[in-house]
């Protein structure tokens, strides 16, 4: 679900789009070193003591905060803020697991928080929580949150996740209960934020209230100061939950535009955290010894994408096979003739992870069977399938495959959206190694709109109408709602059904089922075993290839300390944990 | 005088309606639109999105919207900028003085060289000050001025130091040290940077034209006259030669007065400089509508008003142009 979520993607769209104005002189491709994927934990943790209360740590932002209000939608930057004042029922741990934050603990059918018939969710909050204006924090602020958000025409941006809530009751001030229409397997993903009933306004009018650039939060910060388009200022909330935390006195929060600015800050030790710092401003401010780049994988996977049915047929529906990619012999040849190692290794410098299935994150952690990079085994399949060279010109032809004219090139459409560097040459370098076992590709890159257009925008991938689809997509902490998305096999889009998203035309009944199964329970370990024989089925079938999982981080001082990189949560998410090196 | 004015100022008012209208065509012509940052957020779902371009107006036809927009414009109101959500106007108005203090304190500086540098250049046409003037201006005029920007930081930021104090000599940014009590020194000493940023390739370019326009004057007749009658040289530059050479530069002068308005976007996004050329900047990338519309309409409106004062001025200083 939806308002959690993490993303860089906007920051690296926006990167690419400033590459081609005179004001970025770097690419900002993705982060830090020391990518090699760790066997245990893979992200970043300085949980070295004992920390040192007091100081102020100055977070380096490249663009304003446009709202702290985040149930009316705002930018991930502002998010980077909202994060260390506002919290909700419950966040993620680095591990992608769900973990209480306001509430005394995660309901479960074991506990009684969730109901027999699943249907109702018990929320009990943490005795004696205060706002940071020193206002108790009762189940009626739930209750608000929820009135609030529900309805679009408070201006709320988060409204459809909403949708299966019936009721919100409050038997007593710690206790919320919430009654859906039908089980959400992503309650516990319902509240990331709770907002004070007492200090905002009219749920009505959400979008003007003096709240959103004046918040009042149960966060380790409070807002003190907002100077517009300069900074932000926060200091310790009092009333904070944990005593003794946050150690810090303030993080203040400033917007600096320009990289090399932000740089210079850093090095000359005015800046402690420059959020997703450029590979050359990282590189700089190691070289000046004045911080280290520190990463955890980032929810973003590139996969190549497959079209199983015929393209460019105006039938959108999975009926007929795609007559190249139809063959699965054909599908396992591409992904053994690509050197993902060396696109990891050479072309972004060991910056991003490994990654053999999307379901291969957070809580799901389904291991499936890896891919292998084996071009002599790539060429054998396609000569098997009856893909070959014969005319000499190292493109392979059809001799004697089936649905094909003979004769017939192996050639093949590859789309990817435009303005995103480092996805280009991630294309580039497949393209090269298709080309190595007589595979031809023909690179044609689109605007972000187009590609993830809608299906009146006559979008590509939802007409039905490319060969191979290369692009990052990624899952949240909850992933029940993209995986449904995503595979099922009823989702195949259409004129009929335009919402559609499997535009890989991968129709599988079982994968349907496991859907629905995986869906309809809150107990954890079924929900993975259902999800992970999707993985692997997905692995079987290939409908998708991952090639590599960005990564997540920024650049922080020396003295900084207490952080944990995470996946899952914005960069503050752990602010009542730093302290600084006096 | 009076009739040439009403008449200037009526006849900017269709000229402003179809700026406006061009400007509404040319910004739902470009690809995206407000609700673009929340779609690549990728956490807002399509039909959330939906409901929220609804509510916004964004789906009317194009006349509808900028019918609405006229509307409300008409009645004072600059409408609510998408992102933020806050009244357009507010957002201007956070950012104006910013901008205000910089460019004139820029501009003035700019003038305060300028002037002398381009009478004496004239006036020594030739000599080595005329020689070094000229290879600094082209200088000015010709590096990138971002980059002299970064370069001003390096040095002055990162290389040097205060010696009392031992901290970076200037700041790298910001019109104040934060949370320190209002100081004019302190605004001052973070105005430096910024305004030597700018007022380089001023300095160069308002003292090259003045230069330029000296040389024409001092050479005419009536200079060689006012010589010739026995006044003193320093009467016959400034007098004779400057007051006329100047005309032509208060016409540029009054041109370039939206330019205070407009802000420099490279100064403020080096400085941290919160003004309104990164304002104006951040809402084209977020195809924030109603702050562009308002800003751009603005600016033409006093890239017409500055037209109309620059002939007004013209008509003043030099009495053989008659206004009809």
């Amino acid at each position: 679900m939806g308002i959690r979520s993490r993303l860089s993607q906007a920051w690296r769209v926006a990167a690419a789009a400033a590459l081609l104005t005179p004001l970025a002189l770097t690419p900002a491709v993705t982060l830090a070193q020391e990518s090699t994927p760790a066997a245990e934990a893979p992200y970043y943790s300085d949980t070295e003591g004992p920390a040192v209360p007091g100081g102020t740590a100055s977070f380096l932002l490249y663009e304003e905060p446009d709202t702290l209000n985040p149930l009316i939608g705002n930018t991930t930057i502002a998010q980077q803020v909202v994060t260390a004042i506002l919290e909700g029922l419950t966040y993620n741990d680095p591990d992608g697991n769900f973990q209480p934050m306001l509430a005394a603990e995660l309901p479960t059918l074991e506990n009684g928080g969730v109901s027999e018939d699943l249907k109702t969710v018990t929320w009990h909050l943490k005795p004696g929580l205060l706002w940071s204006d020193g206002q108790p924090v009762t189940s009626e602020d739930v209750k608000f949150t929820w009135e609030a958000v529900k309805d679009t025409a408070n201006g709320s941006a988060f409204a459809t996740d909403y949708a299966l809530i019936t009721d919100v009751q409050t038997p007593d001030p710690e206790t919320a209960v919430v009654t859906y229409s039908e089980f959400n397997a992503g309650y516990l993903d319902q509240f990331p934020y709770i907002l004070p009933k007492h200090a905002t306004g009219e749920a009505t009018d959400m979008t003007n209230w003096e709240f959103n650039r004046a918040p009042i939060g149960t966060g380790p910060f409070v807002l003190s100061e907002w100077a517009p388009g300069e900074y932000l200022a926060t200091i310790r909330n009092e009333n904070y939950r944990e005593e003794g935390k946050p150690y810090l006195d303030g993080i203040n929060f400033l917007v600096v535009p320009a990289e090399e600015a932000r740089t210079a800050r850093m090095i000359q030790g005015d800046g402690d955290v420059m959020l997703w710092a450029g590979d050359e401003a990282e590189q700089q401010i190691e070289d000046a010894g004045a911080g280290m780049g520190r990463i955890a994988p980032g929810i973003w996977v590139v996969q190549m994408w497959f079209n199983l049915s015929k393209p460019f047929d105006d039938d959108p529906s999975a009926d007929a096979p795609h007559p190249i990619l139809g063959d699965l012999r054909v599908r396992q040849a591409i992904t053994m003739a690509v050197n993902r190692e060396r696109i990891n290794k050479e072309l972004l410098e060991g910056r991003v992870f490994d990654i053999d299935s999307p379901f291969a994150v957070g809580w799901l952690q389904c291991e499936v069977e890896p891919f292998a990079y084996d071009p002599e085994a790539a060429k054998a399949l396609l000569e098997e399938a009856g893909w070959k060279d014969e005319d000499g010109d190292g493109i392979r032809e059809a001799h004697g495959v089936e649905g094909v004219e003979d004769g017939t090139p192996l050639s093949l459409n590859m789309n990817g959206y435009t303005g995103y560097s480092t996805l280009e040459l991630i294309e580039l370098a497949v393209q090269e190694d298709l080309k190595a076992v007589g595979i031809e590709t023909m690179l044609e890159n689109q605007e972000f709109a187009v590609i993830f257009g809608t299906w009146d925008d006559a979008s590509p991938r939802l007409l039905g109408d490319y060969d191979l689809l290369v692009f990052d997509a990624g899952w949240f902490a909850e992933p029940g709602k993209d995986i449904l998305q995503d595979f099922d096999p009823a989702g195949v889009p259409s004129a009929e059904n335009p919402g559609g998203r499997n535009f890989m035309r991968w129709v599988r009944e079982d994968v349907g089922e496991w859907i629905k199964a995986g869906n309809s329970t809150p107990d954890v370990e079924e929900r993975r075993a259902n999800f992970c024989n999707i993985a692997n089925a997905l692995r079987e079938d290939i409908a998708t290839f991952p090639l590599l999982q960005f990564s997540e981080g920024s650049v922080y001082s020396n003295r900084m300390h207490g952080f944990t990189v995470s996946t899952w949560e914005y960069g503050t998410w752990d602010a009542e944990n730093w302290w600084v090196q006096q | 005088m009076g009739a040439f004015l009403l008449r200037r100022l009526l006849g900017a008012i269709p000229l402003l309606l179809f700026v406006s209208i061009a400007v509404f065509l040319m910004l739902q012509a470009a690809p995206g639109g407000p609700t673009g940052a929340y779609m690549r957020r990728g956490n807002i779902n399509a039909a959330d999105l939906a409901a929220l371009e609804q509510r916004l107006g964004l789906n009317d036809p194009i006349p509808v919207q900028y019918g609405k927009w006229l509307g409300r414009v008409l009645q004072g109101d600059l409408g609510t900028a998408v992102t933020s959500k806050r009244p357009v106007a507010d957002e201007i108005l956070d950012r104006l003085p910013n901008t205000l203090i910089l460019m004139s304190v820029a501009w003035a500086v700019t003038l305060v060289i300028a002037i002398p540098v381009g009478i004496l250049s004239a006036v020594k046409q030739y000599s080595k000050f005329d020689h070094f003037v000229t290879t600094f201006t082209f200088i000015g005029q010709s590096i990138p001025i971002f980059w002299f920007g970064l370069i001003l930081l390096l040095i002055f930021y990162m290389r040097l130091e205060n010696p009392f104090t031992g901290d970076p000599l200037f700041p790298p940014g910001g019109v104040a040290t934060m949370g320190a009590p209002f100081s004019i020194t302190d605004r001052l000493w973070h105005l430096v940077l910024p305004v030597t940023m700018l007022a380089a390739g001023w300095v160069a370019w308002y003292s090259r034209f003045l230069r330029a326009s000296m040389l024409e004057t001092i050479h005419q007749d009536y200079v060689r006259t006012a010589r010739a009658k026995g006044l003193g040289e320093r009467l016959v530059i400034l007098r004779h030669g400057f007051r006329n050479a100047a005309i032509p530069l208060v016409t540029l002068m009054a041109l370039d007065v939206p330019f205070l308005f407009t802000g420099a976007l490279f100064t403020e996004v080096i400085f941290a400089w919160p003004g309104m050329g990164r304002l104006f900047y951040a809402a084209a990338e977020r195809r924030d509508y109603g702050i562009l519309m308002a800003i751009i309409m603005i600016t033409s409106a006093l890239i017409i008003l500055a037209n109309i004062l620059a002939d007004v001025l013209y008509a003043v200083l030099d009495p053989r142009i008659r206004l009809r």
